[in-house]
């Protein structure tokens, strides 16, 4: 059998079931209040340790990311084919870029964006697959009963902590958790400083912050009798300049945050409220969100590149004047 | 409830205002990176690659407001 024929085969037994399925439910598919919230559901507690749904999906990820990453490297051939080839293909890729962005620094950037690329590009488009967010718990207790139509299951008593009535999906994208690309964001700008301040040194890294080296001219030159008024300006604004560029660095940590959770966290809600509108809606916005789930481990990327490059790269500021 | 209408008002104000700005910026930019592909079409590779980057920070500060009305809107801080 061809393998257009085992696709079409494996297409055709996936829409017989689920049209099966449409007509033997073992419940009324009458509405189920679609929810939405921000934080993450607790799937159960581990010593007082809450797992979430969305730290079971990037656990996933990582599983697949390494099952992959086995099977593409477990036959290596000197003239890639298959899996191999194409994972060559990416990586290959990643590495161009890191070095038109960073130059032959981009060698050593190259791990961290790759590993940033990889893993978000998989976690957001994990969280596109069907069933991740609507296949879960509903909460129910005695005050508040399931509503109409709805399986209920037994709840384990770990879930007494939460109030009823909730959907918590058993898996749900990493990124519409806020704390997921808050990680990324602090390894990415916490490495960014740590490569800085191995090229350019410890004090060479943080005098682009500090900056009193003109000021301290002016004080010397001032003790021996020379004053010079224009070396103090300067020596203010170096220092003005240091400290927007510090607070830029806390600025980087927000941005990349609220880029990732933003943008893929919109895109959920945008696809649940397009379901309730329009047959075929929803295929548009999906089509959209599996662009913007790639777009934005793409940035994500190269953005990490861009500021380690920049962060690397001395300053010769008192040279050219 | 009228502190919910106040709310959600705050909420769809919070992204209609915020979609503003980013719209006119992100036009923008990819008019300057159209332009310039134009212009000098074997750099396309490169200008897409700085247009995208151009475009994210552009749009870092829709994002923001996003966030902002999702905040307001799903009552996260009082």
């Amino acid at each position: 059998m061809s393998s257009r024929n085992k696709v079409l085969l494996i297409g055709l037994v996936y829409i017989g079931i689920a049209i099966w399925q449409l007509n033997n439910l073992p419940f009324k598919q009458t509405a189920v209040s679609a929810s939405v919230s921000v934080t993450p559901e607790a799937i159960f507690v581990v010593s007082g340790f809450p797992i979430t749904n969305t730290l079971l999906t990037s656990w996933i990820a990582m599983i697949i990311l390494i099952l992959v990453a086995v099977a593409a490297t477990r036959q290596m051939k000197l003239v890639p084919t298959g899996v191999q080839n194409f994972f060559e293909m990416i990586i290959e890729g990643i590495f161009n870029l890191a070095e038109s962005v960073a130059g032959a620094r981009g060698r050593k950037f190259f791990p961290v964006a790759a590993t940033i690329f990889l893993f978000v590009v998989i976690s957001n488009l994990l969280g596109l697959i069907p069933g991740f967010g609507p296949i879960g718990l509903i909460e129910v207790d005695a005050k508040h009963p399931a509503p109409d139509g709805i399986l209920t299951f037994d709840i384990p008593k770990i879930f007494a902590h939460q109030h009823a009535g909730i959907l918590a999906p058993f898996v749900r994208s990493p990124s519409t958790d806020i704390n997921f690309p808050l990680a990324l964001a602090l390894i990415s700008v916490t490495l960014t400083q740590i490569f800085g301040m191995q090229a350019l040194g410890f004090f060479g890294y943080w005098g682009k912050f500090l900056n009193f080296v003109r000021i301290g001219k002016f004080f010397a030159n001032a003790l021996r009798g020379k004053v010079r008024i224009g070396d103090f300006l300067y020596g203010l604004l170096d220092i003005f300049v240091g400290l927007i560029e510090l607070v830029s660095e806390i600025g980087k940590i927000l941005s990349f945050t609220f880029r990732l959770f933003g943008n893929v966290f919109a895109g959920e809600v945008v696809l649940l409220i397009m379901s309730f509108l329009f047959l075929a809606l929803p295929l548009v916005f999906y089509g959209l969100e599996v662009f913007v789930g790639v777009i934005q481990g793409f940035v994500f990327c190269v953005l990490t590149l861009a500021f380690m490059a920049i962060a690397t790269t001395p300053h010769h500021s008192e040279e050219h004047h | 409830m009228e502190a919910d209408a106040a709310r959600l008002i705050g909420a769809a104000l919070a992204i209609g205002l915020a979609a503003i700005g980013p719209g006119i910026g992100i036009g923008l930019v990819a008019n300057g990176a159209l332009q310039a592909m134009g212009r000098n079409p074997e750099f396309s590779g490169q200008l897409q690659t700085t247009m995208f980057i151009g475009i994210v920070f552009t749009e870092a500060l829709g994002i923001f407001g996003l966030v902002i009305s999702f905040l307001i809107g799903f009552k996260i801080f009082g």
